[in-house]
């Protein structure tokens, strides 16, 4: 059985719409990720979700009722100032952390920005020893990812896993590929 | 399982509340849980039965400093729930005391959506007579009735609905 956590990006650059993410990147993000969630609720496995931007907090606790999760995306409406995927990645953690299931992951989705909080480099190390596969999706206008070079080096180290999607269907393929297992 | 959350910053209206503490809990026989906030929250009191420690760490608490944000409290309950391994479905409560003097800088939604998903009733005990306007940025809709928020009038309702908390 697999748990995942998801962990959105709701800075305000997620406000924004590129090609076909519309709206704009947030709420085309969420739908990919509804699609996604359904899946894994579909194998047996749980769901969990965090938000985050300057700061981050646990929304959805780890669930097998796809109406919790739902009921929360819908909620999502503002975008806010910030982006600290670090705090995101230790929140979503501590989410996984007392559930006992063959495969833990947590999948952060966003525009690529960093610019407070736990660096990524000292929260992926905290879920590597806690036993989580961490996956890094960035979206968007590649050359607008401004952690490439982080992401790249940890993805060389095994830290985490970096993907990138430049349109919505890449991003569903991507997400459905990582939550295949 | 009972976990108390205090704005503990220089709002502390400390005697009132360590009353309203009495009143509400002196008949409980339960676990208690304290959580001291402002703009860092302290888990201090973790599922202890005897109300006396809560009162006196109540007694003695040193202001915190800041602005009294209650993310960083409701995500210290949130870790006490992860920590204990709760079963929704059983009563659990989380009694807020914010003075609410200023707007945080961080919504509060995602985490009282978290525990309003882990089955806990939460109840604000405000130290403000009527509603600050920026409340509403933060009260979604869907918390209508499970997130209940008390301001100090009227006086008569605010009273009879703090006793309506009374174990």
């Amino acid at each position: 059985m697999t748990a995942v956590v998801y962990a959105v990006d709701v800075s305000i650059s997620m406000g924004k719409s590129y090609g076909d993410f519309l709206p704009h990147k947030l709420a085309a993000s969420l739908s990919a990720l509804a699609i996604s969630a359904k899946r894994i609720l579909s194998r047996k496995g749980k769901i969990g979700l965090v938000l985050f931007a300057g700061y981050a907090s646990p929304v959805v606790p780890l669930t097998t009722d796809y109406n919790v999760l739902a009921r929360a995306l819908s909620m999502i409406t503002r975008t806010y100032e910030g982006s600290a995927p670090g705090d995101a990645i230790v929140e979503s953690v501590k989410l996984l952390r007392r559930t006992y299931t063959s495969k833990k992951k947590i999948i952060i989705i966003s525009d690529g920005e960093f610019n407070t909080g736990t660096p990524i480099e000292h929260a992926s190390i905290y879920a590597r020893n806690m036993g989580v596969d961490l996956h890094y999706v960035t979206i968007g206008a590649l050359q607008q990812v401004k952690i490439k070079g982080i992401l790249r080096e940890l993805t060389e180290r095994k830290l985490l896993e970096w993907n990138h999607a430049n349109t919505k269907s890449s991003l569903i393929s991507l997400l459905m590929n990582i939550t295949k297992d | 399982m009972i976990v108390l959350l205090v704005d503990s910053t220089k709002t502390l209206e400390r005697a009132w509340t360590i009353n309203t503490v009495k009143t509400i809990l002196g008949k409980c026989n339960d676990f208690y849980n304290l959580v001291l906030f402002g703009r860092h929250a302290l888990p201090i009191v973790e599922q202890s039965k005897n109300l006396d420690i809560v009162i006196r760490v109540l007694e003695e608490a040193p202001f915190l400093p800041g602005i009294p944000e209650p993310l960083r409290a409701l995500k210290q309950a949130i870790d006490i729930d992860t920590d204990l391994n709760t079963f929704p479905g059983e009563d659990y409560n989380i009694i807020m005391f914010w003075s609410m003097s200023k707007r945080p800088r961080m919504d509060p939604w995602p985490a009282l959506y978290y525990l309003i998903s882990r089955n806990y009733n939460i109840n604000i005990i405000s130290y403000r007579a009527t509603p600050p306007k920026w409340i509403t940025q933060f009260t979604q809709t869907y918390f209508s009735d499970k997130v209940k928020i008390y301001y100090k009038r009227p006086k008569q309702k605010y009273k009879d609905l703090i006793r309506s908390l009374e174990c």
